[in-house]
C-alpha cells in the first residue's frame, strides 16, 4: 500500500465508475464516488429482501441507492446504511449476519467512500475565500504597526480541531467582536502615543529579594515564638489550676476519660475551676492553640535554620516551597523589559532538625536535575511557565540569566521565580527529595542574589513602522493639525499597501472635528479616529477583489500580503512591500529570494509554531493535567520544553535545508539542557536548543521519540494506544481513519477483569464495527507502548483496579501494520514508518496548502499536491523546498 | 422559519430599523418587568420564557435514563435524577429523539439546538442553521431589553472541553455563531450594572455609536466593490455584525431612561469556577427572567471545571467514555450534582411569585440535556423539560419511536410558547404526547 488507503479506495472507485459509465474521470473533475464493487453484492444478499422493491421496509430501498455519491442527499442516504450497520441495528438479530471479516471490510470501505464523498462535496474547487485576520495575525499586525503588544483574550481564539486558524470560511465575525476590536485598537494606539512621547531613557531597577524575604521570615519567626510562649504560659496556668484541691476529682475524671492523652487536661480546661480561657492568651479555642503548637515545631527551626545561613543575608534560597514574587514597576510604560537574574546552585547545606534530640544533618549538594529556575506568570490565571533556566553557576560565580518580559496593554507585569517543579507535585517531590521526613524542611537547590529589570526596549523588527508612526506623532500639533492627512498617513500604513477609501477618510476627518468641537481632547479624538481604522473591514479582512467566476494573478501588493501572512502571520514590512513595488516578486528567482529572506527573519517563528502545532494537533497536550504523583518530572517547564522541541526541530530543518524525512527518523535531536536531563542524554547544558547526535539504538530522533508527541497520546495518567495509533495514521502515514462512528455498541464483556492493555483492546477485533478501524489503529499504538504517558522509555507496564488487584506485564511491542509488514519492536516499527516518507510528504503538503491558502485541500488539488511533492523529492524532501513550491504555485499567486 | 423576504441593503435596513424604533412606544417606567405583565389589570397574557441548559458529553445512561417499559406518570425515577424527586410531577423526560444528521460523536453541542446537516452546503466543509432559542428570541425579544442572553462556561479552551464549534449554544438566522458571556461577572454587569452616565450624555453616546457604524459602513461598502460572490458573502458577516449593533442601539435607545432593574442577587465575585459558577449562572438566569430583562437564555455549561471543582481527576472525554469503575463513578457523580443544581433552579423558579400568585415556573420552559446520550451514542438524546411556559404535559416519561427528530420536541416547545412556526430544522411534526389536554 504505497499511497494510503484513501488513494487505494479512490482508485477502486474510479475503476467502478468506468465500469458503470464507460468513461474515465478527468483529473480535477469532481470525483464520482461509490462503494467498491465487492460491497454491493454483499449489501444485496443481506439487505435486499426487506429493503428492496418487494417490501421497502421503513421506506428505505437499498437497490435505488445511487451508484455514485455525488450529492449531499446521496451521501446522507449512504451514511444511513453505514450508521445502522455500525449500531448493529442492521441486519436485524433474527436475520443472517454478515461474516465478521467481510463485515469489517464492508464497513471500512463504506466509511472511506463516505469520507471521500464528503470531501469531494465540500471541495471549493480551489477558490480562496476572503478572510478576516485571525487572532494571532491581528496581534502580530498591531505589533508590527505600533510596536505594542496587545492582550487579545477578548477575541475568539479561532483555533479549531478540524481546520487551520487561517481557514477563511471558519473565521466569523460577531458584534461583540467588533466592539472588542474597537476597544483593543483604542488601547493600542493610546499606548503607542504614550510610548512615542515617552522621552525618558531606559530605566533600570535592581531588586535585592532577601530584603522582603528575610523581613517576612523574621516576622513569622517572632510570631511563632510569641505563640509558643503564650502557649506555654497557658498550659502552666492550666497545670496550676489542676493542682488546686477543689479540682482534684475533676482532674482524675478528665484523665480517665481522655485515657491519659497528654492534651486531655487542656482540651477540657472548662471543667477546671479557675482555669483561664485560651482566649486570654490569644487563642480562639484550645484546638487552635494545639494546632499552632504543631506549626511551631516545623516553622521555628526551619526559619532559624534559614536566617542563620550567611548567604541568606546576601540573597534568597529557593527550594520547592519558596518563591520570589517580583514585577516591572507599575508606572513604567508598556514594552519589552530585560529581566536579569543572578542565580547559583546552592552549596551543600547544613539542615537543622526541628527536634532537639536529632543531630543537624549535612546534606549533599543539590541534585543537578533540580538546578533549574522556573520563571512563572503571576496573576488571575493559573501560573504559566514563562521561561526555564538551567543553573550551572556556583555561589562564588553565579549565572546571570536574562529573559525578556513583554508588557502588553492589559498591564500584566508580575512574575515569580521558584525551583523547578509544580505546586501539585510538592508532596510527591518533598517525599522523594528530602528522604528525611518533614522535620528537616527542604534542602534548597538554588540561590538568587538579585534581580535587575531594565527597559523598555522596542524590538528591532517593529522599528520601521514605529519610526513612521513616531514621526507622524511628532507632527501632532493641535493648532495646525491636518487631521485628514494624519489619518490618511496612518491608514495607508495600516492597510498593508491598500489604498484607503477617500470617503472613509473624509468621514473620519469629519468625526475628528465633531469630537473636538464636542469638547474632546484633540489627542483623545485622534486615538478614537485611528482606532476606527483598526476596526474597519479594510484592515480586518485580507481582500483580493475578483469578478464572479473569474481568476486572476494577484497584484504585487496582494502577493506581498499573502506571503507575509503565510510566513510571518503578520503584515508585510517595508522591505517586502518595497520588493513588491519593484516588481521583484514577479520572477521565480525574485520570489524565492524574498521567501528565503523572510524565512531567515525571526518572525518566521510564528509560521513554524502556528503551522506545526495545528498540523500535528498539538493542542491535545493541554487537554488534561498530567498526574503529578505518577510523573513528578514532567512538570510545567518540561512540558513547555517538550512542546518547543517539536517547533525547534522543524525550525532547525527549515534553517539548514533539512529533509522532512528527518521527522520520521533522525540521528539528531534538537534539545536543551532541561530536555537532555529529562531524556537522560549526557553532555548538554544550557537553555538554548541545539542539535545533538544520538546513537542508532536511541529511541529518540524523529517525532515518534518526542515527549510531547507521546504525551499527547495519553490521558495524563495512562497511554492511549488508540489515540497514538490514530495519530500516526493521520499524521505520518497519510491514511487517516474515518471519523469515529456514532452509536457503536460499547463493549462490556470483560468488565471488571484485570487485563493488560493488549487484552483490553483485543475486544476491538471481535466486533466488525470496531475491527474495521481498530485493526489498523491498535497495532501501531502497541508498537509505541514502550513509551509511558509522558514519553519516558519503559519495559513493563502495570494496571491497578481498585478492589480487584494489580497486574504487571512486560511490554510486547511486536505486531504488523494491517495488511502490511511485521515488526518486532519499536525500532522495527520506526523503520517501517520512515520508509513511508512519500505518504508523509503528501499529508504534509496538503496541510501546508490548507494553511497557506486558508482553504481546504480538496481532490481538485491532487495535481498541485503531487507537483509539490515531486519538486521537493528532487531536493531530498527539503522542507524549504515544499515552502518554495507552494509559494511558486499558480494557486498561491492567484485569486 | 424566517420568511423569504429579499434581504434589505444595509442602508434600507438601517432606515427600517430607525423608523421601526421611533414607532415603538416606550414602556412606562414603573411597568417594567415580570410584575407588570401578570398584573390583573393587564389584559395581555403573561410572557413566555425559554431556557436551554446544555451540559455537553451526555449522561450516564444506565443510571440517568428511566427504563423504557414504564411510561406515563409515576415511573421509577433513576438514581441520576434522584435529587429531582420533589419535582417529578413538574418535568417530563422524552426518550427516543435524535438529530437525523448527527454523525460525529466528537462534534460537541454545535447542532444540539439546530439539528442542521453539517455537510448541508455543497462546496463548504461546515454548515449550520438557526437555533431554536433564536427563533424564540426573534419574537420574545421584541419586548425586552435583551433579545436573548447566551451564557458560557468560563473554560478558556472550548475546543478541548468538548462543546465543539460555536461561540455559545445559539446560532443566528444565517447559521453563524452568536457570541455569549463567558463568566458570571460579565453577564451580571451587562444585565444589571447601573448606567452612571446621565441620560443626555447617554443619548449623545448612542448617537455617536450610530455615526461610528455609518463610518464603518462607508469603508465596508468600498471594500465590497469588486468582490466576487463568495467574498461578498464573507463580508456580509461584517455587515451583519454592524447591523446587530444597530439593533442593540435601537433597543438601548428605546430603553433609555428606564434604569436597569435591580437584580435579586449581589454582584458576583471573580474566580468562581465549576459547580459554584453553574449555581451562580442559574441564579443569574432567574434574575434575568424575573426582571424581564430577557425571555430567552441559553447556557453552554463548563465541563472540565465542573469536574475539577468536584475534585474529580478524570478528564471530561474519559469520563464520557466510562466503563464501570472510576470513570463511571465520575460520570454518575456529575449527573447527581447536575440534577441537584437543576432541582434548586426549579425551586427558585417556583418560588418566584407574581402578585396574582403565579410563579415564573408557570411561564417558563426549561430544557436540560445534550445531543449526546452517552459515550459515542448520538441517538436517544437525554432531554428533560420542565416548566409550564409551553403548556406541555409534565410529570411524564415519554418514549418516542426511534429516530424521532429532536427538532419535533423543539417545534412542540416553540408552538406551545405561542410562536407561529410550522417546521423547525428537520422536524416532521409536533410530539403529540407532550401536548397537554
Amino acid at each position: 500500500m504505497s499511497n494510503g488507503h484513501r488513494r487505494h479506495t479512490a482508485a477502486a472507485i474510479i475503476a467502478m465508475v468506468v465500469l458503470f459509465t464507460g468513461r474515465s474521470l478527468a483529473a480535477g473533475e469532481p470525483g464520482r464516488l461509490a462503494p467498491q464493487d465487492s460491497t454491493r453484492p454483499l449489501l444485496a444478499a443481506h439487505c435486499l429482501k426487506c429493503h428492496g422493491p418487494d417490501e421497502a421496509s421503513g421506506g428505505f430501498r437499498i437497490d435505488t441507492l445511487s451508484a455514485t455519491i455525488d450529492s449531499v442527499e446521496a451521501a446522507d442516504r449512504w451514511q444511513k446504511v453505514l450508521n445502522v450497520m455500525n449500531s448493529g441495528e442492521m441486519p436485524p438479530d433474527d436475520e443472517k449476519q454478515i461474516e465478521v471479516a467481510a463485515k469489517a471490510d464492508l464497513l471500512d470501505d463504506l466509511a472511506h467512500a463516505l469520507v471521500t464523498a464528503r470531501k469531494t462535496l465540500a471541495d471549493t474547487g480551489g477558490a480562496v475565500t476572503m478572510r478576516r485576520l485571525n487572532r494571532r495575525e491581528y496581534a502580530n499586525t498591531l505589533r508590527e504597526l505600533l510596536g505594542i503588544e496587545v492582550d487579545v483574550q477578548s477575541l475568539p481564539s479561532d483555533a479549531s480541531d478540524t481546520s487551520f486558524d487561517t481557514a477563511g470560511d471558519s473565521l466569523f465575525m460577531s458584534s461583540d467582536q467588533f466592539q472588542a476590536y474597537r476597544e483593543l485598537g483604542k488601547s493600542a494606539i493610546a499606548a503607542a502615543f504614550a510610548q512615542a512621547e515617552d522621552s525618558s531613557p531606559v530605566r533600570k531597577h535592581r531588586v535585592e529579594p532577601e530584603e522582603v524575604e528575610n523581613r517576612t521570615r523574621l516576622a513569622e519567626l517572632e510570631r511563632q515564638v510569641s505563640i509558643q510562649k503564650r502557649f506555654r504560659l497557658w498550659k502552666q496556668a492550666i497545670d496550676a489550676a489542676a493542682a488546686r484541691p477543689e479540682n482534684q476529682a475533676n482532674t482524675a475524671e478528665i484523665r480517665a476519660r481522655q485515657k491519659n492523652d497528654p492534651r486531655g487536661l487542656y482540651l477540657d480546661w472548662e471543667k477546671l475551676v479557675g482555669a483561664p480561657a485560651p482566649a486570654t492568651f490569644g487563642f480562639p479555642d484550645a484546638d487552635d492553640a494545639f494546632h499552632h503548637d504543631g506549626q511551631w515545631n516545623i516553622f521555628v527551626p526551619a526559619n532559624i535554620d534559614y536566617l542563620t545561613r550567611p548567604a541568606s543575608q546576601e540573597g534568597v534560597f529557593l527550594g520547592i516551597n519558596t518563591r520570589i514574587m517580583s514585577q516591572v514597576p507599575g508606572d513604567w510604560p508598556a514594552g519589552d523589559y530585560r529581566v536579569r537574574i543572578r542565580v547559583a546552585r546552592a552549596g551543600p547545606q547544613t539542615l537543622v532538625p526541628s527536634r532537639t534530640d536529632t543531630e543537624p544533618f549535612v546534606a549533599d549538594p543539590p541534585d543537578p536535575s533540580r538546578c533549574f529556575l522556573d520563571v512563572l506568570s503571576w496573576g488571575a490565571a493559573p501560573d504559566k511557565v514563562l521561561a526555564v533556566h538551567q543553573v550551572t553557576g556556583t555561589m562564588e560565580t553565579p549565572d546571570e540569566f536574562t529573559w525578556t518580559m513583554q508588557i502588553d496593554t492589559s498591564g500584566g507585569r508580575h512574575f515569580q521565580l521558584r525551583e523547578r517543579g509544580d505546586e501539585e507535585q510538592r508532596p510527591a517531590i518533598l517525599a522523594q527529595r528530602s528522604g528525611l521526613g518533614p522535620d528537616f524542611g527542604i534542602n534548597p537547590a538554588l540561590w538568587v542574589d538579585w534581580i535587575e529589570i531594565e527597559g523598555p526596549f522596542h524590538s528591532e523588527r517593529s522599528q520601521s513602522r514605529r519610526a513612521t508612526l513616531t514621526s507622524l506623532l511628532a507632527q501632532f500639533d493641535t493648532s495646525r493639525l491636518d487631521a485628514r492627512r494624519f489619518i490618511a498617513t496612518f491608514a495607508a500604513e495600516a492597510l498593508r499597501g491598500r489604498e484607503p477609501a477617500a470617503d472613509f477618510l473624509d468621514r473620519l476627518a469629519g468625526r475628528y472635528e465633531t469630537l473636538v468641537k464636542g469638547g474632546m481632547q484633540p489627542r483623545q479624538a485622534l486615538v478614537d479616529c485611528l482606532s476606527m481604522v483598526l476596526a474597519s473591514s479594510s484592515f480586518l479582512y485580507v481582500a483580493e477583489p475578483v469578478a464572479d467566476g473569474g481568476r486572476r494573478r494577484l497584484t504585487d501588493v496582494e502577493l506581498a500580503s499573502r506571503l507575509s501572512y503565510f510566513l510571518w502571520s503578520g503584515a508585510p514590512d517595508d522591505v517586502v512591500l518595497a520588493a513588491a513595488a519593484r516588481g521583484d516578486l514577479r520572477s521565480p528567482e525574485g520570489l524565492a529570494r524574498q521567501v528565503d529572506g523572510m524565512l531567515a527573519d525571526e518572525r518566521s517563528r510564528a509560521f513554524v509554531e502556528a503551522f506545526v502545532s495545528q498540523w500535528l494537533q498539538m493542542s491535545r497536550l493541554d487537554f488534561f493535567q498530567f498526574n503529578a504523583k505518577l510523573y513528578p518530572d514532567f512538570n510545567g517547564g518540561v512540558k513547555e520544553a517538550a512542546r518547543q522541541e517539536v517547533f525547534e526541530t522543524v525550525a532547525h530543518l527549515v534553517r539548514h535545508d533539512g529533509s522532512l524525512s528527518q521527522l520520521l527518523h533522525s540521528d539528531t535531536v534538537v534539545i536543551n539542557g532541561l530536555l537532555a536531563d529529562y531524556y537522560g542524554i549526557d553532555g548538554v547544558a544550557g537553555d538554548e536548543f541545539r542539535p545533538v547526535k544520538v546513537p542508532p539504538e536511541s529511541p529518540r530522533g524523529g517525532l515518534l521519540g518526542m515527549a510531547a508527541i507521546l504525551a499527547m497520546g495519553s490521558n495524563g495518567e495512562q497511554t492511549s494506544p488508540v489515540e497514538r495509533g490514530a495519530w500516526v495514521l493521520r499524521k505520518l502515514l497519510h491514511d487517516p481513519p474515518p471519523p469515529a462512528p456514532p452509536n457503536v455498541p460499547q463493549l462490556t464483556r470483560l468488565e471488571g477483569e484485570l487485563l493488560t492493555t493488549r487484552e483490553r483492546l483485543r475486544m476491538h477485533q471481535e466486533e466488525p464495527q470496531c475491527g474495521s478501524c481498530h485493526r489498523r489503529i491498535d497495532p501501531i499504538g502497541f508498537a509505541l507502548e514502550n513509551f509511558d504517558a509522558v514519553g519516558r522509555w519503559r519495559t513493563e507496564d502495570s494496571y491497578e483496579k481498585p478492589g480487584v488487584g494489580r497486574k504487571t506485564w512486560p511490554i510486547d511491542p511486536a505486531g504488523a501494520l494491517h495488511g502490511g509488514p511485521p515488526f518486532a519492536d519499536f525500532f522495527g516499527f520506526r523503520a517501517i514508518v520512515a520508509a513511508r516518507q512519500e505518504d508523509f510528504a503528501t499529508g504534509f503538503t496538503e496541510c501546508l496548502i490548507e494553511y497557506a491558502l486558508g482553504r481546504p485541500c480538496g481532490f481538485s488539488d491532487d495535481e498541485l499536491v503531487q507537483a509539490i511533492v515531486r519538486r521537493a523529492a528532487g531536493k531530498d524532501l527539503s522542507i524549504r523546498e515544499f515552502i518554495h513550491a507552494v509559494v511558486q504555485s499558480d494557486a498561491f499567486r492567484s485569486k | 422559519m424566517a420568511s423569504r423576504r429579499q434581504r434589505p441593503t444595509p442602508e434600507s435596513r438601517r432606515r427600517f430599523l430607525r423608523s421601526a424604533t421611533s414607532l415603538v412606544a416606550l414602556p412606562a417606567l414603573e411597568s417594567l418587568g415580570f410584575r407588570r405583565s401578570v398584573r390583573a389589570a393587564d389584559p395581555s397574557p403573561p410572557p413566555k420564557r425559554m431556557v436551554f441548559l446544555g451540559i455537553g458529553y451526555g449522561v450516564t445512561q444506565e443510571t440517568w435514563l428511566p427504563k423504557l417499559d414504564v411510561v406515563g406518570s409515576g415511573y421509577p425515577l433513576p438514581e441520576g435524577l434522584a435529587p429531582l424527586a420533589r419535582h417529578q410531577d413538574d418535568f417530563t423526560l422524552v426518550q427516543g429523539c435524535s438529530h437525523r444528521f448527527a454523525n460525529d460523536p466528537h462534534g460537541g453541542s454545535t447542532f444540539w439546538l439546530t439539528g442542521a446537516n453539517p455537510f448541508g452546503s455543497a462546496g463548504k466543509s461546515f454548515h449550520n442553521s438557526i437555533s431554536v432559542d433564536q427563533v424564540a428570541a426573534a419574537e420574545f425579544g421584541k419586548a425586552t431589553r435583551f433579545n436573548s442572553i447566551q451564557l458560557n462556561g468560563s473554560e478558556p479552551n472550548l475546543d478541548g472541553p468538548g462543546h465543539g464549534r460555536g461561540l455559545s449554544l445559539a446560532w443566528d438566522a444565517g447559521g453563524k455563531p452568536v457570541a455569549g458571556y463567558n463568566s458570571p461577572v460579565i453577564a451580571f454587569h451587562r444585565l444589571f450594572s447601573a448606567e452612571d452616565v446621565p441620560l443626555e450624555q447617554r443619548q449623545k453616546m448612542l448617537a455617536d455609536e450610530r455615526s461610528v457604524l455609518d463610518d464603518m459602513l462607508e469603508d465596508a461598502r468600498s471594500l465590497k466593490r469588486g468582490l466576487n460572490k463568495a467574498d461578498g458573502e464573507k463580508l456580509e458577516e461584517y455587515f451583519e455584525s454592524l447591523r446587530a449593533i444597530e439593533t442593540r442601539l435601537a433597543k438601548e435607545e428605546r430603553w433609555l431612561g428606564s434604569p436597569k432593574p435591580k437584580p435579586s442577587l449581589p454582584q458576583p465575585g471573580e474566580g468562581l469556577v465549576g459547580r459554584d459558577e453553574i449555581r451562580l449562572m442559574y441564579d443569574l438566569i432567574v434574575a434575568a427572567l424575573r426582571t424581564d430583562s430577557t425571555r430567552v437564555v441559553t447556557y453552554r455549561q463548563p465541563i472540565q471545571h465542573l469536574l475539577t471543582s468536584l475534585a474529580i481527576k478524570v478528564a471530561p472525554h474519559d469520563m464520557s467514555h466510562y466503563q464501570p469503575g472510576g470513570r463511571m463513578e465520575a460520570s454518575q457523580r456529575r449527573d447527581t450534582v447536575q440534577s441537584d443544581m437543576l432541582a434548586t433552579l426549579l425551586d427558585t423558579l417556583k418560588a418566584t411569585k407574581a402578585p396574582d400568585g403565579s410563579s415564573l415556573f408557570d411561564h417558563t420552559t426549561v430544557v436540560f440535556g445534550s445531543n449526546i446520550r452517552s459515550i459515542h451514542y448520538l441517538d436517544n438524546c437525554p432531554t428533560l423539560i420542565a416548566g409550564r411556559g409551553a403548556g406541555i404535559r409534565l410529570g411524564q416519561h415519554i418514549v418516542q419511536p426511534k429516530d424521532t427528530p429532536l427538532c419535533n420536541v423543539w417545534l412542540t416547545l416553540l408552538k406551545g410558547s405561542g410562536i407561529e412556526v410550522e417546521r423547525f430544522g428537520d422536524s416532521t411534526g409536533v410530539v403529540r404526547e407532550l401536548v397537554a389536554g
